[in-house]
């Protein structure tokens, strides 16, 4: 028997722990479910899971809201420029949604999680599975984000 | 991690990359001085490690190089779908790193290594960097095309 498991609860969970905790005020929009091949934000952040899930979570960032969360997590209350210290904060953030969500699920083994890469471009496409993938929007201030996520 | 264990795990990922080309594509790609992928439009593949070995491979090239990967993969037939040639390059690097993990866990015993489900993005201008891994960066050129795999490991 096999039992399936969804990232969309403990993702929104992990949202609602540590965005405002990082000043950002945001809200839940829906969750879809996607092709295998879809249209990627300009700024996207990817960590893979192993052991006890087998996937992938991307973080897709329009640029205003990659700032905003930079701004948040270093305490500035704006920031203009994704530089070096910005693309770190971005990436411990990313560690801290996804450790924070599987911490949540109901799975007798540990899930790995590997390094945070983030991806930036114009017209991106990705593709995180061979199977359709599902994403959570969200509204942040006066932008917007995205969580998609594929367990396989 | 040690300069050493770095190189010993590059080099491993290399020799996984140069063998799975020469199997699968029949295609010898040697290693070539930097270049800048001219192709506006570039495919990217990226795969996790995790358990004892932390880090992740990136192959890239540009949409033609993948698309003639992927149709010699597919013996030659045309696709019915134009995005199948995501989901080959996803195996394709797949067994890279399948094979590069295989490598690494005989030459260092103890310890599984996990691979990652693969992800692929494509787009104009792509940009990819894994904060605070050390990585490095094989040019290889081959009749298919040319190649680059960023290889980074902590």
């Amino acid at each position: 028997m096999t039992t399936e498991i969804s990232l969309k609860e403990p993702l929104i969970q992990a949202c609602s722990e540590l965005l405002p905790k990082f000043g950002l005020k945001y809200s839940f929009v829906e969750e879809i479910s996607e092709k295998t091949l879809n249209s990627a934000e300009s700024i996207n952040l990817l960590v893979g899971l192993n052991h006890g899930i087998q996937g992938n979570i991307i973080l897709g960032l329009t640029s205003q809201a990659a700032l905003r969360i930079v701004a948040g997590i270093i305490g500035e209350d704006e920031v203009f420029t994704l530089d070096n210290q910005g693309r770190n904060a971005l990436s411990d953030f990313m560690t801290m949604i996804a450790r924070k969500a599987v911490s949540k699920l109901e799975i007798s083994t540990a899930v790995d999680i590997s390094p945070p890469t983030l991806i930036t471009g114009d017209t991106v496409f990705s593709m995180i599975s061979k199977i359709p993938s599902q994403k959570l929007s969200f509204n942040l201030e006066n932008t917007t984000f995205s969580i998609s996520y594929c367990i396989e | 991690m040690q300069q050493e264990k770095f190189s010993e795990l590059v080099m491993l990922t290399r020799k996984a990359f140069e063998e799975i080309c020469m199997e699968l594509v029949s295609c010898e790609f040697s290693p070539c001085e930097r270049f800048i992928l001219e192709y506006p439009y570039k495919t990217a593949v990226i795969i996790g490690m995790t358990g004892s070995v932390n880090g992740r491979i990136h192959l890239e090239c540009d949409l033609e190089t993948a698309a003639k990967i992927a149709l010699t993969m597919n013996f030659g037939e045309r696709f019915d779908n134009p995005n199948d040639v995501y989901a080959y390059m996803a195996e394709f690097a797949n067994m890279i790193g399948g094979r590069a993990t295989t490598y690494m866990s005989e030459k260092f015993l103890g310890g599984e290594i996990r691979l990652t489900p693969p992800a692929i993005f494509s787009g104009k201008s792509l940009g990819i960097l894994t904060p605070n891994i050390p990585s490095q960066i094989v040019y290889y050129s081959g009749n298919l095309g040319r190649f680059f795999i960023d290889i980074g490991y902590k």
